[in-house]
Parts: C-alpha cells; structure tokens; sequence
C-alpha cells in the first residue's frame, strides 16, 4: 500500500471511531436517569387553608393534589378530556347518569385498591355538605345528584335529575383520596394526604413550606405523563414566600429553580437573562372581578354601578401598575375563555363626564368640603373586599375619588372572604373562579344560586339572565350552549353588576436546567411528572 | 437665662435635634405650602426615578414621594404627640393616686401595671390592635396604652419619694387639701423627668407608630404614612428603591432630633439623674 | 418561689381576654360558607361551651391552655398550638441571635465610651448608640435586604429554616437593640466610675486594669443585667416586625397574620407563648440579679 492510500484508510479508520465516539456518548447521555429536585417559590397568600382540593377551592391547591393522586378523567393541554384512573365513560339518552369504567390495576400509596366503592366513597364525600366543598361540589352537580352507584368492582354510576354539563371538568380536577387513609386521620386528613399519585407529601411547615417525594412504585403512563413509570424528580418543594419583593428574586440568586407567580415588575429581566425560561400562562374564567352588591345601596341603583364602569381605563390600569405584563378584561370572562363575547371590549371607556352626568341623575352631590359625594347626608362610601393585588384596589381608589367617590379596599384571608361575600357585607367583592368551562357564569350569575357553596353573590334579579344561564345547563349542544353564554355576558355588562379590571397571567420562570415544563388548558396548570433537572 | 436653658444650648447634639425637630415641626405645619403636588393624586408616570419634576421619585401609582413624606410628617408627628398624650394622662391619673395614698389602692394599680409589664411594647400595642382593630385612631390609642407603665411607674415613684418628705408631712398636717400637696410639692418634682420621659416616648411613638403601620395595622391605603409608604415600597426593593427608602429616612431623621433632645433635656435638666431608660 | 412564678405569670390573665370576635361565626367563616343556621350556631356554641358566663369561658381556657389545648386556628385548620410550637423555636433562635448581635455589639460600645468619656471616641460611639435607637427597624432590614442580599448578592433572600438565612435578621435586631445597651452600659459605668469604692481602690494602689475589669464592671453589669432582661422583651418585638420583613416563619407572623384574618384561637396562643416567655426570661435575670448582687435577696 502506497503512504497516500495508508493515510486515506487511517483517515477512515479514525473517523469511523470519532464518530462511534460520539454517537456512544450521545446515547450513554440519552440514558442517563433523569431526576433532579424540583424547589418552587411562589406567593405567600397562595398557601392553601386546606390541602385538600376536595374542600379547599383554588387553583393552587388542585395543581399540588395532582402530584400526589391522579383523578378519573385528564384535561390535556389540548382542551380535551381523556381518560386518566378511568378508561371510559358515557351518559345516558336523557343526559342524566353517567357511567364510568375503572382501571383494575391502581392501589393507592397506602396499599389498598382503587376501586368502584373507593370512587364512590369520593364523590360521595365532595357532594356531602359536612365536607364543605365549595367549589367541586358544583362542578360534579351537587344540585342535581342523586346517588353514586356500584355497578361492580370497576364500574359506577352517577344519577343526576337533570342533565349537568360540566362533570367531566370536575371529574378532571377532582382528587381520589384512600377511604381508608381518610377514615384514619379524620380532621387531620388534608395534612397526611393519601392517593394514588408520583408523590408523597411529606412535610407540610405552614408559612414556610410544602415537600413532596417521588414514589418510585408509581405505575403513571399517558396522559398523566408522557413516559411509562415513576416520575424523573426526586422531589418537589414549595415555597411560599410573603414578600413580592423577594419573590422576584429568588430564582436569580439560585435559592429555587422555579418560581410559579412570577411578579410583573421583574419579568422583563427575566425575560432578556438567557440562564431563565419564562413561560405566560393565560387564565379562563372570571379575571380579577369585583362583583357589586347589587341588594344594598348605593350599588342598588344602576346608574351608580354604570358610573363606576365609566370612571376607570383598564389599558392605562395595566401600563401604570404591571408595565402591561397584564391581560386587560372588559367583561365577565376573561378572552381566553371559551364563548366569550367581543362586545364587552365596546361597552365601556374612560369618560368621567359621563360618570360624574350619571351619579349627579342619581341625585348624588358633591360635598365641596370633602370631595366626595352625599345623598341625604349619607357618603357615597363603598367597601371594596379583596384577597391580593391590594394596588388595584388603591389604583380604583385614586380613579373614583375623581368622580366623588369613596372606595375603600380591605384585604382579607380566603375564609373571611366567603363569609363576607354570603352575609352580604360588601359594596364591592372580588371573585375570580377560574375553571375550563364557561359554567362559571351560570355558577356566578344564576340568582338561585346562594345556597351551601353558591357563588352568586351579587344578589341580581333579572328573570330573563336566569332563563338564559338555565338553558344553558340543560342543553349539551356546544354551539347553543355558546350563544346562551354570550347572551349572558351582554346582559350582565348592559346592567353593570360587575367591575372587571385586569387578568393576571400566571407566570412561570424556571432556571435553563429544568425541563419538560408543560402548560395545562388553563393557565393555573401544568405537567409535573414529566420534568426533570439537568446536572 | 435659666441654667437648665443654657446648658441645653451648649450641648451641639440637643442644639442639631432641635434644629431638626423644629424643621419637622415647620413642614408639617405648612406641608400644603412646602409640597410640590397633592400627596393623593397621580400626577405622573409609575415608579419614575428621583429627577427633575419629581425630586424623590413617584411611586406605585404615580404619586409624587416629596410630598406624600411632607404630609406624612404630619401624621407622625400627630401619632407621637397624641400617644403621649394619652400615655401621660393615664399614667398620672394612675400614678399620683396609687403613690401618694399608697395602701390597696396602690397595690390594685401595681397588679395591673404589672400586668401591662408582661407584654413588652409592641406586643401590648398589638393585642389593643387585635382587640380593636387596624386604623390610626386605634394606633394612637395602643402606642399611648403601651406607654402608660412607664409613666404611672415614674409618677408613682416619684410620689412615693416626696410624700415622705418633711415639708410635705407638714404641709398636710397642717390640713392642705391632697389636690393642693399634689399639685404645689409633687408636681413641681415630676416636671423634670416627665418634660425627658415625653420627649423621648414621642420619638418611640413614632417608631411603633409607623411599625404598626408597616405590618399593616395602622394606617390604611391611601394615607401617606411614613410606615405604610416603607411598606408599599417593599416589593419594589430591586427596581424602585426610593418608594421606602425616603419615608424610612424621615422617620429616622425625625426620631434621631426627638432623641437628641430628650438627651439634652436629661442632660440639662439634671446632669447625675439616673438614665431611666 | 413558685408562687411567685405563678403570680408573675398570672399577670398575663386580664390582658389576653381583651380579644374579641364571635368566635362561632368565624370559625363558621369559611367552613361553611353559607350554612350557617341559627340552629347549627347554638348547637356549635353548646358543644364549645359558650353558652357559659364569661368568667367560666375563661377558666376553661386557663386550664385548657395548661393543659396545652390552645384551640383550633381558623385559618390553617390545625390545633394552635401546633402551629405555636412549630413557630416558637424559630423565634426563640432569633432573639437569641439578635440578643448576642447586640451584645458583642453593644457592650463594647458601651464600656469604651465609658473609658474614654468625654471624649471625641465617646462621642462617636455614642453616636452609632443613637443610630441604632433611632432608626425604624423595618427600613434597616429593608435596607439590608436591599444591599445585601438583592444588590451584593451575599446572603441569600429566603430565609426559611436554614440557619444562614439568620445571620440579616439577626444583624438587624442586633443592631437596634445594641444602641440601647451600649447606652445603658455607658450610663451604668460611668456612674460606678465616679464612686467612692473605686477610688478607694486606686488610693490602695492596686493596678487600674484590675481597678476597672473586677470592680466597675461587676458593678456596672448589674443594671445591665436587668435591661438585657428587660430587652429580650424589645427582641420579642423587633421579632415580630423582623420576621415580617424576612419573610421569617415565628410567632411574630403568627401574630400579624392572625390580627388581619381575625384568627383570634391563633393571636391568643401566639401571644401568651410571647409574653409568656418574655416573663420567665425576666424571672430568670431576677433569680441571677439575687445571685450576683448578695444584698438582695426574695422574701
């Protein structure tokens, strides 16, 4: 062999080997076990009174029972409802019962089997009054249940009296706990929670934080997870940190690797920091809304409540107090929800003239003295009750003493909340359900709904709205379902019995190393048992 | 010139506080004056730097900072005042009785100054809060609570000491009403180290005032409240630091001048006295 | 000596039952959200015994609250004492912290304006007392969280439960509470300065250092003494603010939270913890007081 030709074949010889190399390592790296663990940091406020999603009605709460149970039906990020603990479902000719077929195989992380009765016992105990359920009983249609049904060891049935269209949301969102891990603990339950999922919590430190540890016999398969098996993190902590300040910091100085609720006013940094990954989840439902009381004066009158739409500008709202990090709402629902009517972008715009033409109609003078304005020697005072994002309070404050009137915005905690909001201690509450289905607005506008859990605070009678917000309950096509909604929206805006303000995305901002983050249908969600942390 | 007067006035740390105090004093008394804009109005953009047009900066919602610290100086200076006030007031009402009649009556008031003693300051402060609610009104009202101890204590002390007193004794054997005692010899005595204790309580006033403020017990959004504009600034630490940073600087500056006189006044007015801290 | 506990401790009584609030209706609150018949709320007030005169109700609670039964939060659905003791240990650790910040700060201070008084050095240390008495204790954490943790970067933000995350609060509490003690150990030294038995001392001819170390300070240590004690009660209360600033977990928050949610179970248990261990500290420095001055003595 010439030196020409020996040199061509050692070329060869040694390329092929590089490329084996290479492709050796590439899949020696492909294999390594994903793992990692996982520290969140996200609001104070959002730790929740109960872990128990069952009982405890926000968005948070239902996220974190997702890593340690699995529920019967999955919403995927899609917007479609797929089977997840049950393999099947159908309903009835007339709509009202539901039959739900079971996986044979699940047992729940104290050992015992997930099966007909185990489900029963869980719809059972949501639709219980002594539960307190305020939110998921809705969902699953307390009004019109009936009883829940063994068939066999992997069939139920769920009788209704009428039709209720959003069960298979509830059914997406709703925990299945142990029967017997929850006979066991009792009242102390939702601190030793028990079900079928990739984690375990483990320790719950309030006002500080929440850990959770993989379960490596976890049997998870699509479409809870992508993979086949045990969840890739070790752990899961979750902080909860009091000071928004901080919050925007944490992530940057390396104290977590995801923050969940990121604040506006840091964003842009994050955003431009090639380390940071920052994903916007865009919510559904009701936005930051302030609901008015429409049984008490002076809100009563609706040319007061229609004043009020006038005397604010949302678009400016944003750009003065989120650097427009925030989504603008103009009516009842947010623009990511499903029906939502364009119309209510139109119906009102900053004019404090008109404001100040209509509350003067309502026979409300200005006291030159005070600045605000008098009837009968009584103040146009309102009280404005609220959970979080106190500066949208103070933001309204400063737009309505411009037209004469006087709000004052007091935070409360979640239960002080309700209780107010049933008693009717307000002028003005805020009510932010956040669900996938467009239900909210006959959960939130249908006047018969103020009993046990009832979100029908604004007390408004208007016939016609309720025939609506009815029909649409019974009716399962989606496009006349669509309409009726629509309908509701444009009367709930003509009469002013809201004030819309602003959505807040939910922000997530994770550090380059975490991965396989996937959003939910709804913003508030999203898909842990995939993710892992890169070394 | 009264000795006292002019041993204050040589002191340059007294001579600085009062200078200070009396610049406080001066902006709040004409704060509409000395303000560049309404301390509630949003006259400009959000969270601007300290700058022309806006010397301090503006806040959250685009308020100006100079002249919500001027007129929040108004509502500390008030918040001190009125506590000690009300501080001096009960505690003389509990600590003249209890000292100069001594006996159950004394023993009864010492059960229940004792028992305000078991909560330190704030804490005392607080469960008045709890018992009545957030607002200014229920802050001057806890702060003057929480201060009554030390001045019943003093009061009662003091009574306690001149009570024994010869000229006393004779004064009431003589048959001086007690008012009359009360008022002719022991009042005189307390003038003194009730004119320190009240000087440096209206600084302490301040202080807790504006930390009950802070955690969100006091004032209420939107007053301009020295504590609660700290408090509003909190989120913004990183990206808008002049929101807290002025308030907490007239807070402190306020408080440095209250104490510097109080100082000068225990100095001056009796040089040996025991600091009763 | 345990009946002087006992009273000492029993001081707390009339203060703690000033909280007010139907405590059916809250805790009602958010459990039921809108059940809430009339019937249920006398069953409940039955079961709780709220049906009793005030004075029974407060006995109750008494004995409850020794036999460690301090009811139930409304906000957190659990026992409060639970969430007490969880919470105590950080703000123990705290104080503690703080309590020896001030110290090794204060102190020092302290006797060297006193040694060197009159003087540009007094002056000066003086002047950082003051700074530190004067100074709002949620601006200067604020302002350490600022250039500290934010801006340098050094410690980190989020404290929790890690003992790194002590050393700014701690700093900041210190800080304050040390311009009391110096003040305090200057006035206190002085005084004993001047007095008669040391310049018998000196006319003795014993050395000044020993003169000054075994004399002055053991005298001068004994009011100090008292106001350390009398300070662990101004720690309690920079705690709570403290804690708030640091986003700390303690019984501070507890307070602040339970005063906005009007979660009067946790106040109350919150509070008697707090006053309750600011009196047995007091005791303590009474029982070392005694020990260390032998001229007084307890009844």
């Amino acid at each position: 062999m010439s030196r020409p030709q020996r040199r061509l074949i050692g070329f060869i010889v040694l390329g092929t080997l590089l490329v084996y190399a290479v492709g050796w390592a590439q899949l020696v790296a492909a294999q390594a076990p994903r793992s990692g663990n996982l520290t969140i940091a996200t609001r104070g406020s959002s730790e929740p009174a109960s872990m128990d999603a069952q009982v405890d009605p926000y968005a948070i709460t239902w996220l974190m029972n997702s890593w340690v149970t699995d529920s019967l039906v999955t919403l995927t990020a899609e917007g479609e409802y797929k089977p997840n603990l049950a393999t099947g479902w159908s309903i009835s000719p007339n709509g009202n019962i539901w039959t739900l077929r079971l996986r044979k195989d699940v047992k729940f992380q104290d050992g015992t089997p997930l099966t007909a009765e185990a489900v029963k016992f869980n719809i059972d105990r949501v639709m219980n009054p002594e539960t307190r359920s305020a939110l998921m009983a809705n969902y699953l249609g307390v009004r019109n249940f009936q009883k829940t049904e063994v068939i066999n060891e992997s069939t139920v049935k769920v009788h209704y009296t009428s039709p209720v269209p959003t069960v298979l949301w509830g059914l997406s969102i709703l925990p299945m706990w142990s029967p017997a891990a929850v006979a066991k603990f009792g009242r102390d339950f939702h601190q030793n929670l028990v079900g079928t999922g990739a984690f375990k919590m483990v320790e719950w430190r309030k006002g500080s934080h929440i850990q959770f540890q993989r379960v490596t016999t976890y049997s998870g398969a699509p479409p809870a997870q992508e993979h086949v098996g045990a969840a890739y993190l070790n752990s899961v902590t979750i902080r909860f940190v009091g000071e928004e300040g901080i919050l925007g910091e944490v992530l940057r100085s390396g104290e977590v690797n995801m923050v969940i609720e990121l604040p506006a006013q840091v964003l842009a940094s994050y955003r431009t920091n090639p380390n940071f990954q920052v994903v916007a989840g865009y919510q559904p439902g009701a936005g930051l809304q302030f609901i008015m009381n429409t049984e008490r004066p002076p809100l009563d009158d609706v040319r007061v409540r229609r004043a009020l739409r006038f005397a604010y500008d949302q678009e400016r709202m944003n750009q003065t107090l989120y650097d427009n990090n925030y989504v603008v709402v103009k009516g009842p629902v947010t623009k990511y929800t499903r029906c939502y009517w364009k119309g209510a972008e139109e119906a009102y715009r900053l004019d404090p003239d008109r404001a100040r033409t209509l509350l003067e109609e309502a026979g409300w003078r200005v006291n030159t003295r005070t600045g605000i304005r008098e009837r009968d020697g009584r103040p146009l005072s309102l009280v404005m009750v609220m959970l979080h994002h106190k500066e949208i309070g103070e933001y309204l404050a400063t737009q309505f003493r411009a037209i004469g009137v006087e709000l004052r915005p007091e935070i409360v905690p979640g239960p002080v909340q309700l209780q107010r909001a049933i008693a009717g201690q307000f002028d003005l509450m805020y009510e932010r359900l956040r669900s996938f289905e467009p239900d909210d607005l006959y959960s939130m506008w249908y006047s018969g709904n103020t009993h046990v859990g009832g979100w029908a605070w604004s007390r408004y009678q208007n016939p016609t709205l309720d025939q609506i917000l009815l029909r649409t309950q019974a009716t399962a096509d989606p496009r006349e379902r669509c309409r009726l909604f629509t309908d509701a929206q444009r009367i709930i805006t003509e009469n002013a019995t809201q004030l819309p303000t602003l959505d807040s995305p939910i922000y997530y901002a994770m550090h380059r190393s975490v991965k396989g983050f996937k959003l939910g249908a709804f913003g508030a969600f999203f898909f842990i048992k995939d993710m892992h942390v890169q070394r | 010139m009264p000795p006292a007067v002019r041993a204050f006035l040589r002191n340059r740390g007294a001579t600085v506080g009062a200078a200070l105090v009396t610049a406080w004093l001066l902006i709040a008394a004409f704060a509409p004056l000395v303000a560049p804009h309404d301390p509630l109005g949003v006259i400009a953009a959000s969270r601007q730097r300290p700058g022309p047009g806006h010397i301090l900066g503006t806040d959250l919602l685009g308020r100006d900072v100079l002249s919500r610290v001027v007129f929040g100086s108004r509502i500390s200076l008030v918040i001190g005042t009125i506590s000690v006030g009300i501080g001096l007031g009960a505690g003389m009402l509990l600590g003249l009785p209890s000292g100069y009649y001594g006996g159950r009556l004394d023993a009864v008031v010492m059960r229940l100054i004792d028992s305000m003693l078991a909560f330190p300051g704030l804490l005392l402060a607080l469960v008045v809060i709890a018992a009545l609610g957030p607002g200014l009104a229920n802050v001057m009202l806890a702060v003057g609570t929480s201060s009554v101890p030390l001045y019943a204590r003093l009061v009662r002390g003091t009574c306690l000491a001149v009570r024994g007193l010869d000229y006393v004794q004779a004064a009431r054997t003589v048959g001086s009403s007690d008012l009359r005692v009360m008022l002719r010899h022991i009042l005189p005595n307390l003038s003194g180290p009730l004119i320190v204790l009240s000087t440096l309580q209206v600084g302490s006033a301040i202080l807790v005032g504006a930390a009950l403020s802070y955690l969100g017990m006091g004032a209420q959004p939107p007053t301009p409240e020295w504590g609660l504009m700290t408090a509003e600034g909190r989120s913004y630490l990183a990206s808008a630091w002049w929101i807290s940073t002025f308030a907490g600087l007239a807070i402190f500056s306020a408080v440095v001048g209250m104490n510097l006189v109080g100082d000068g006044l225990r100095a001056a007015l009796d040089p040996r006295a025991r600091p009763s801290y | 000596m345990i009946r002087y506990i006992g009273q000492r401790l029993s001081a707390l009584v009339p203060v703690m039952h000033v909280l007010p609030g139907d405590p059916i209706h809250l805790m009602l609150a958010g459990a039921e959200a809108g059940s809430v018949t009339p019937e249920r709320m006398e069953q409940l007030r039955k079961t709780l015994g709220l049906h009793q005169p005030l004075h029974v109700q407060f006995a109750r609670f008494v004995t409850n609250a020794l036999r460690g039964d301090l009811g139930r939060s409304i906000r957190f659905e659990s026992p409060v004492s639970q969430l007490v003791g969880e919470a105590a240990g950080y703000t123990f650790q705290l104080s503690i912290a703080g309590m020896a910040v001030a110290l090794t700060l204060g102190l020092p201070l302290g006797i060297i304006a006193a040694l060197t008084e009159n003087s540009w050095i007094d002056a000066l240390c003086m002047f950082v007392a003051l700074l530190g008495v004067s100074m709002p204790l949620f601006w200067l954490g604020q302002v350490l969280i600022m250039g500290v943790a934010i801006r340098l970067q050094w410690l980190p933000a989020i404290s929790g439960d890690q003992t790194i995350g002590i050393i700014l609060p701690a700093l900041t509490l210190g800080f304050i509470s040390a311009g009391l003690i110096s003040r305090l150990t200057r006035a206190s030294l002085t005084e004993v300065l001047r007095d008669d038995f040391v310049r018998t001392a000196r006319a003795k001819g014993l050395g000044e250092r020993i003169v000054i170390v075994r004399h002055a300070l053991q005298n001068a240590l004994i009011p100090v003494l008292t106001v350390v004690g009398l300070q662990f009660g101004g720690l309690l209360s920079g705690a709570v603010v403290t804690e708030t600033v640091f986003s700390r977990p303690g019984l501070g928050t507890l307070i602040v939270k339970g005063i906005l949610w009007h979660d009067y179970p946790l106040i109350q248990g919150a509070v008697l913890l707090m006053a309750g261990s600011y009196v047995l500290v007091n005791l303590g420095v009474d029982v070392l007081y005694a020990w260390v001055d032998p001229r007084i003595h307890y009844a």
